[in-house]
Parts: C-alpha cells; structure tokens; sequence
C-alpha cells in the first residue's frame, strides 16, 4: 500500500517538472479585421515573444499593401499610370509576382488590377457605403479600359504598365498572403503547433495536442454554422461570401466581389469555400470561383490547382467536389440540395 | 486479486466521471462574453452581470444584451440584422459576428467546441 502511494507522489512530482503544453491566444486588429494567432506550447516566454513578432508583422503588411492611404503599394499604382520603367517596391513586388500568376491561371476573375472600379463602387471605404450603384456608363468605361496584371511588365526591379487603367487592389489577396509570412514567422520561432484566423480565414500547422484543428463555417445565411472540418496540418480555409461588404437596393443586394468582365458584383453565387495548402492560393482562388459561378466554377478549380470546394449558389444549393463533400461535416438539420460535382 | 489491486480498482471506477467529464460532456454554459470591435478592440464582460453594452463598430454602434448568463445583439447599425435574429447565444464557443459593422462576440468557458470559425 506504501508502495502505490509512494509511486503515485512521485508521478505527480515528476509531472509538476515538465510544463504542460497548453494553448495561448493572442488577438489584435489588422486589413480592418481581427486577427488570431493560436499557439499550443509550453514555452511561454517565446510565445509572446511570436505573438509581438506577428502582430508587428501584420501591421507592416497593413501599412505597406494598402492602396488607399499613402503606402509603398499607392506609390507604385501612381507611378504605374505614367506609363514609364521605374523601380518598384520590395516589399510590393513578391505580390505582384504572384498574384500575376494566379490572375493567369484564373482567367483574370481574379484581377487584382480593378482597384479603380472597387474605387468607383467606394467598397474601399467602409464608412462611405454607397445607397445606389455607380453611373452604368463610368463601370462600362472602366470595363472596356480591360486593366489586368498581363498589363505589367516586370525585369528585376524595374516596372512598368502597359495600360495606366491598371490600379492594383489586394483586397482579395493581401490577407492570405499575409497569414501565410505569420505562419513562416512561428516556424521561424520554433512553433510547430499554431493557428492564425485573420477575418475569418485560417491557416494551421501541426496539432493542437493529439486531435485536429476543429474549424465551423458559418453559414452564409442562416444563424449559426453549415459545416464543421477538421484541418490537416498547413492547411488553410478561406471563404468568399457576398455578405461582407454590400448594399441593398430594394431586393438586389450589391456586394464587393466584382465580376471584372461585367464591373458588377459577379452573381449566382452566395458564398464559396475553399481548402488549399497556400493561403495566397485559397484567397485568390475563393474570389475566382465565386465570380465563375455555379457552371464554370470545377474548370478554374482545376487550372489553379484546387481539390477542395464548396460553392453555395443563390439558390441555397451546395455545390461540393467528392473530396470536399467527403470531409465537411455538414449541419444535421440543415435543409439544402447537395450537388456533388465531377472530381477535382 | 491483492489488495493493491483492488484500491487501484476504485481509484479509476472513482475518476471514470472526472474523465467523462473533461472530455465527453455536452456544450457548457460560457462565463465570459469576448466582444470584438475595429474600433475597441478585445473587451471582456461576466456573463454573470446582466447589462447592455453600446459597441462602436465600423458602421455604427451596436448594442449588446447580456441577461441570465447569456448575450444577444439587439441593436445593429447594419443593413441585414443577422445579428440580432441570431437570438441568444450563452454555451462556450458559440459566438456571432455581424460581419458588415465587424462587431462579434464569443462565449468563452470551458468545453469549448471548435478552434476557430470560418466565414
């Protein structure tokens, strides 16, 4: 009997040496929105010290990336309407690199390059939130103006446009790109096990203990949730939805995702998931399959190399590809056709 | 069977709902009510002190219920007052974001449900 409660003190006092691994959470505002980082570990000390790092990080990217206030990006967009070489931003030029990629392999419905129509519709502005939609003649002259990222031409450090149209917007790019360089930033610290949620959208890397990251999507509509996912380590998840930013008239809700071949928000659709391991990816390829709609949507998953989809369309139907629909845990009661699309 | 072995017996018989407790039990009532706004940032209120909160958010101010233990929106300055048909909320990890004036709460305690949410 001294024997098991001998052993029993010992177990507990060894158990006191270690620190438990435990979560710490750290939330903080940045791209006008709320950002989380999640961190699961034992050492305190160096997780403030990456939740300091991350934060200043953001705000960087914040500073730097915003086209509307004076920044390194409203430097550029000035100097791209003259036409002529000049050197452009370190701290810009990796976006464009990339966001030209996707843009391509989107067939520009995601074009990063329409800031002056998202000027023109004020979704720059939350507080300037239009009553009625823009004169149609103004969209159509900047429509027919065709600003795209194919515009630029890029040779080292040099930059010019081909089409002074062209205003480079990140809205729909700079969040993922930038909860991408955080998760780099925890690595860098030594944390294999964490989370960052910036408005919504998520990238993990490793576990939070023995399970997975457990993660609801919120429905587009209704209270509550549509689905649950567990999230396998470094992906990310990354909504598009038309409930946002938008404005009502009558029943014709106009929100801030633009369709670039029409200057109107894209249609058809109310929301679009999407699981990636790049979170630059995932944001890019959210917008882009929402501006392609319920019937185009599987051929630029394919051309950008997405395996994970759910689409809800304006009728409340869900779209999913086999892979996605194996994995989403929808809602019990949940009333909605599923309509399960050709593989990815 | 020695001795030993029967104690070791009722000391696990006696922790079974301990464990059952800390991993299978249903949603919990929260304690905390974390709200978030661009404007203030991270505040947090007890669940327990029934009071109405005024929360500036990007389009306006947005006024918060709290009573018995739970929290609902009653006032939103946003278009499609998903918030306030929410209804109220009060389990650990439920939470309501009204995403146009970027005002959310969370219920927080333990039993927590999910990691983070996605919209």
């Amino acid at each position: 009997m001294s024997r098991i409660i001998l052993l029993a003190a010992l177990f507990i006092l060894l158990a006191a040496c270690q620190p438990a691994e435990r979560m710490h959470s750290h939330k903080f505002l940045a791209f006008g929105t709320i950002v989380e980082v999640k961190i699961y570990s034992a050492d305190e000390k160096r997780v403030r010290q990456a939740f300091t790092a991350v934060e200043e990080e953001f705000r960087y990217m914040d500073r730097t990336w915003t086209p509307w206030k004076p920044s390194a990006l409203m430097r550029v967009n000035n100097l791209l309407r003259t036409t002529e070489w000049f050197s452009v931003a370190p701290s810009v030029r990796p976006l464009i690199v990339k966001s030209s990629r996707l843009a391509r392999q989107s067939d520009n419905l995601f074009n990063p390059a329409i800031g002056k129509l998202v000027e023109l519709w004020s979704f720059n502005d939350a507080s300037k939130l239009r009553t009625t939609p823009p004169a149609r003649e103004a969209i159509l002259k900047l429509v027919r103006r065709n600003p795209v990222m194919a515009d630029l031409e890029l040779k080292g450090i040099l930059i010019r446009s081909r089409n002074p149209a062209v205003m480079m917007d990140f809205g729909a790019f700079a969040k993922g790109y930038g909860i991408g360089a955080a998760i780099r930033t925890l690595r860098r610290f030594g944390f294999d096990n964490a989370l960052v949620a910036a408005g919504g959208d998520i990238q993990v890397i490793g576990r939070p203990g023995k399970r997975d990251w457990r993660i609801a999507v919120k429905h587009p509509r209704e209270r509550g949730f549509i689905a649950s996912v567990d999230l396998k380590p470094g992906e990310s998840i990354f909504t598009s939805g038309d409930y946002e930013r938008y404005f009502m008239v009558g029943k014709t809700r106009y929100h801030h995702i633009l369709d670039p071949r029409t200057g109107y928000p894209a249609r058809g659709v109310i929301s679009v998931t999407v699981i990636h391991n790049d979170p630059a990816t995932a944001d890019a390829a959210a917008t882009a399959l929402f501006v392609a709609g319920p019937k185009d949507w599987h051929r630029i998953a394919r051309r950008m190399g997405i395996r994970y989809v759910m689409l809800i369309d304006d009728r409340g139907r869900i779209h999913m590809n086999p892979a996605m629909a194996k994995r989403m845990r929808l809602r019990k009661n949940l009333r909605a056709t599923i309509i399960t699309s050709k593989p990815l | 069977m020695t001795r030993a072995d029967r104690i070791l017996l009722v000391i696990v018989l006696a922790l079974l709902p301990l464990v059952y407790l800390a991993f299978w039990r249903p949603a919990r009532a929260g304690d905390t009510l974390v709200v978030w706004s661009p404007v203030t940032g991270e505040k947090r209120y007890d669940l327990r002190h029934d009071r109405t909160l005024r929360i500036p958010g990007n389009l306006g101010v947005a006024r918060i219920d709290i009573t018995g233990g739970k929290a609902r929106f009653i006032h939103s300055p946003c278009h499609g007052k998903q918030c306030i048909q929410h209804g109220w909320v009060g389990n650990a990890g439920d939470f309501i974001a009204c995403l146009p004036n970027r005002v959310s709460i969370e219920v927080r305690g333990h039993g927590q449900r999910f990691d983070a949410v996605n919209f």
